[in-house]
């Protein structure tokens, strides 16, 4: 559908409240997942929806969705009593929502996601005409260039995101709800899904944006909405907001220093690599870190900071050169086990593929890699379970009275605690951990940053590879900066801009060419 | 960001659940025995409850077995009844051979070990484990039709007719190897560190493999200990008539199958109780028992043992997601 026709088709002028929640109230059994909250939006504006996990954002969501009936509270939907309490009537009102996980089916083409709800034409269903009826949606959410036929499991992850908002908009929704469109891309990628946010809005879409990513908020949004604890607190613009203000107003409580102090002195050389390559790092990698030290990798996604942790960790098949821990060698066959008995912990970037087991109790998610010490001679032994779990549990801040809960159940912040914490039993001389707080809401990220600082004056070396640069920036002692397998340099961190860690590890000048 | 919904559901500590799926089944076993008794007498007899535990014994022993390959995420495997079916046929071959009683079971234990391994290994490297033990199932019954000609194999022995039919205090033997064999996987489930490491690669393999566990080597042992189970049932089966059978092994992996999922063991792995798989063994053995003695033809049977694991295996879903909602 072309702009100029939605914007007839609303009939409305820009800034009228399309949309007016009050008093919206949403328990399950005792736990009060919204209290009283309020929410507004108008035509043609991005509304960032702020908070905290389980601050309420996704039981809104839901609710505007028709996927949750809310308690009570009143919706009003161009000034008109709207009574919400399923997707038809969500459809009705025209709402639509593109869910987190992307929900686009890859064996079908573009068209036909595109059209997943309905066809918009009677008559024989044939590929040129869904094709032709497809092109003006691809066109409205940039994807030009795209032959709605393509089928959609041969696309990038950017692509699908845009396809699954162009499938919104074949439903004519007016009110669009975004739940972290951007959090599965990469940088490049993120930019194309903001343009496009920006671009609907002016189109005369009103968008509900919900990220953790505070960076974008400042870019693509007009005013922020937060929820903490289930309660909103009035809408703010976004020009009337700083960072700093917007995170305490998620946290509820002044933003202490993010990132703790810097190390003061570094002892011997804990780990070094020379000319390692892998299948993933074809070129020759050099990577030396000192007792004490927290050296940050910055890359995008596959520029291969973290196939260099996967090297070191022996999840990787190390082809060429050689790795010491201690001034020890690691043998020819380099392998996870053999890594792990020399000391080096690995905690992975994706924590629910292979960082924690999610149907399990936290206790044993955390002597999953200590079962040697907890079951001397073969069998479990009690005590040191419960040990190790209460010292792991105090070490890392995790709820002792928790530890029977699976750990899926907790916050992704209590997640990443559990995923690091559970490397404390086998006492790692190199920790490596991949994007240590993906995920993971503002308040607990200062948590683990403090964590990761604390272990590191105790006398490990850590090494992390991150694509936040703010997080490489401020928790690092040196960053490695990484671009297509290569390391681009080695640099101080006080002493460089953000921007120039930027430059780095997207080299935007050969991206354009 | 999760949903408070799932939350809820999540941060009820699974012991409860764990115990309630017990009572459950429990209760079953109650109800179906009071029932048969209640209107058959004859049902109730002690006799016949040792002739229920005997029949129970069969595939409850080779379902301790099994469990193992549930809980560690293998699905299940459709070699067991074949792989039980070669142990006696071997075992019976060896005899006619001259050898001794132990000398042939421990030259059929190796070969059962080693047949349990290489399953393990196939399916550790990536294989489909339904569709590798089918094969490997298809290729036992056929290297058994193809050495004894198709036909039952005689064994005379002393030792091997006691087994079959002897009875300590009073106990078919059977009766007293179930009970050995749920002991024995309970407290390797529960007690051992291989126990806890076949929880969590079932859990999931890819975080026990990332936390330095050797999961091929797990998965490989756990296939031994199925087909060492089966290998037990194979020699009691032989034993009870004093000749090995190449045929009537059919029903095996069903009824194996069928008591693993009644005790409430997920099929995706992870969770399981050994003890729970004992129950619904018993439960299976009860509930056809009673329809023998009712005399209902085999079809009636079949439909409605079908019927009752269709209905406590959906029973155990909804009282799962009814305590968290």
């Amino acid at each position: 559908m072309a702009k100029a026709d939605m914007m007839n088709m609303t009939g409305q002028g820009p800034g009228d409240v399309v949309l007016e929640m009050k008093g919206i109230s949403k328990s399950f059994g005792a736990v009060k997942a919204l209290r009283g909250v309020d929410f507004e939006l108008r035509k043609g504006e991005v509304m960032a929806l702020l908070g905290e996990n389980g601050a309420g954002k996704s039981t809104l969501v839901k609710v505007l969705a028709g996927l949750h009936t809310p308690d009570s509270g009143e919706t009003r939907i161009d000034g008109k009593p709207f009574s919400l309490g399923s997707a038809r009537l969500s459809h009705a009102a025209s709402i639509a929502v593109a869910e987190q996980e992307l929900s686009v089916i890859g064996a079908l083409s573009a068209a036909e996601n595109i059209f997943l709800g309905g066809v918009p034409f009677r008559g024989p269903w044939t590929r040129k005409r869904l094709a032709k009826k497809a092109r003006p949606y691809l066109e409205a959410v940039g994807l030009h260039h795209l032959d709605p036929s393509t089928r959609v499991e041969t696309l990038a992850v950017a692509e699908r995101q845009l396809i699954e908002i162009a499938r919104l908009l074949a439903t004519d929704a007016r009110i669009l709800i975004l739940d972290e469109p951007t959090a599965a891309l990469n940088d490049s990628d993120i930019e194309r899904v903001k343009a496009m946010v920006v671009r609907l809005a002016r189109a005369g879409h009103s968008i509900i944006y919900v990220t953790h990513r505070l960076g974008e908020v400042f870019e693509i949004a007009d005013r922020i909405t937060t929820l903490r604890s289930g309660q909103s607190s009035p809408p703010v613009n976004v020009s009337d907001m700083t960072l700093e203000k917007v995170i305490e107003k998620m946290i509820g409580r002044p933003l202490e220093e993010m990132f703790p102090h810097r190390a003061s002195s570094l002892g011997a050389i804990a780990l070094e690599m020379q000319g390692v390559t892998t299948p993933a790092l074809p070129l020759p990698q050099n990577l030396q870190v000192r007792k004490g030290e927290i050296l940050g990798i910055a890359g995008q996604i596959g520029s291969g900071s973290e196939a260099l942790l996967r090297a070191i960790a022996g999840a990787d098949i190390v082809e060429g050169g050689s790795i010491e821990v201690h001034g020890r060698a690691f043998p020819r066959a380099h392998s996870l086990p053999e890594a792990m008995k020399r000391g080096v912990a690995y905690c992975s970037s994706d924590r629910k593929l292979d960082g924690i087991f999610a149907e399990l109790p936290v206790s044993t998610n955390i002597i999953s890699p200590s079962m040697q010490r907890v079951s001397p001679g073969g069998l479990v032994n009690r005590r040191r379970i419960r040990a190790l779990t209460a010292e792991v549990s105090s070490q890392m801040a995790i709820d002792g009275s928790r530890a029977e809960y699976k750990v899926g159940a907790l916050s992704g912040g209590n997640q990443q605690k559990v995923a690091l914490g559970k490397w404390l039993g086998i006492a790692p001389r190199v920790l490596l951990v991949s994007e240590p707080t993906r995920g993971v809401d503002v308040g607990a990220r200062a948590e683990i940053y403090g964590h990761l600082r604390r272990l590191a004056e105790e006398g490990m070396a850590i090494i992390f590879a991150s694509s936040d640069i703010d997080e490489v920036q401020g928790l690092a002692d040196r960053v490695v900066t990484m671009y297509r397998g290569r390391q681009v340099r080695v640099v101080d961190p006080t002493r460089v801009t953000s921007h120039e860690l930027v430059r780095d590890i997207t080299h935007p000048e050969e991206e354009a060419a | 960001m999760s949903d408070s919904a799932m939350q809820i559901s999540q941060i009820h500590p699974p012991r409860s659940r764990r115990l309630l799926k017990l009572i459950l089944l429990a209760a079953a076993v109650v109800a179906l025995v009071a029932l048969g008794g209640w209107f058959n007498p004859a049902f109730l007899t002690p006799e016949n409850g040792l002739a229920i535990l005997r029949a129970a014994a069969m595939s409850g022993i080779v379902a301790m077995g099994a469990t193992f390959i549930t809980i560690s995420g293998r699905f299940f495997s459709l070699a067991l009844g074949q792989t039980a079916m070669f142990a006696g046929v071997f075992m019976a071959v060896l005899m006619a051979q001259g050898l001794p009683f132990g000398l042939a079971v421990a030259v059929m234990l190796l070969a059962v070990v080693a047949i349990g391994a290489v399953q393990g290994a196939i399916i550790s490297m990536g294989a489909n484990p339904i569709i590798t033990t089918l094969g490997a199932g298809a290729l036992l019954a056929g290297l058994a039709g193809l050495t004894t000609g198709g036909r039952n194999i005689a064994i005379e022995s002393a030792v091997v007719e006691w087994i079959g039919n002897g009875r300590i205090l009073g106990v078919p033997t059977q009766t007293w190897a179930f009970l050995v064999s749920v002991a024995v996987a309970w407290w390797v489930i529960n007690k051992t560190r291989f126990g806890r490491e076949t929880i969590l690669i079932g859990a999931n393999r890819a975080t026990a493999g990332a936390s330095g566990l050797n999961v091929s080597r797990i998965t490989i042992l756990v296939f031994i200990i199925a087909s060492l189970a089966a290998a037990m049932m194979g020699v009691f089966e032989a034993a009870q008539f004093s000749k090995a059978r190449v045929a009537g092994f059919g029903a095996v992996d069903f009824d194996v199958i069928a008591a693993v999922l009644i005790g409430g063991t997920a099929i995706q792995g992870g969770k399981g109780s050994p003890f729970r798989a004992a129950l619904g063994a018993v439960f299976i053995a009860t509930l056809q028992n009673y329809m023998l003695l009712l005399a209902w033809s085999s079809g009636v049977r079949t439909l409605i043992t079908g019927a009752f694991i269709v209905l406590i295996v959906a029973g155990f879903h909804i009282a799962g997601r009814r305590k968290g909602a």
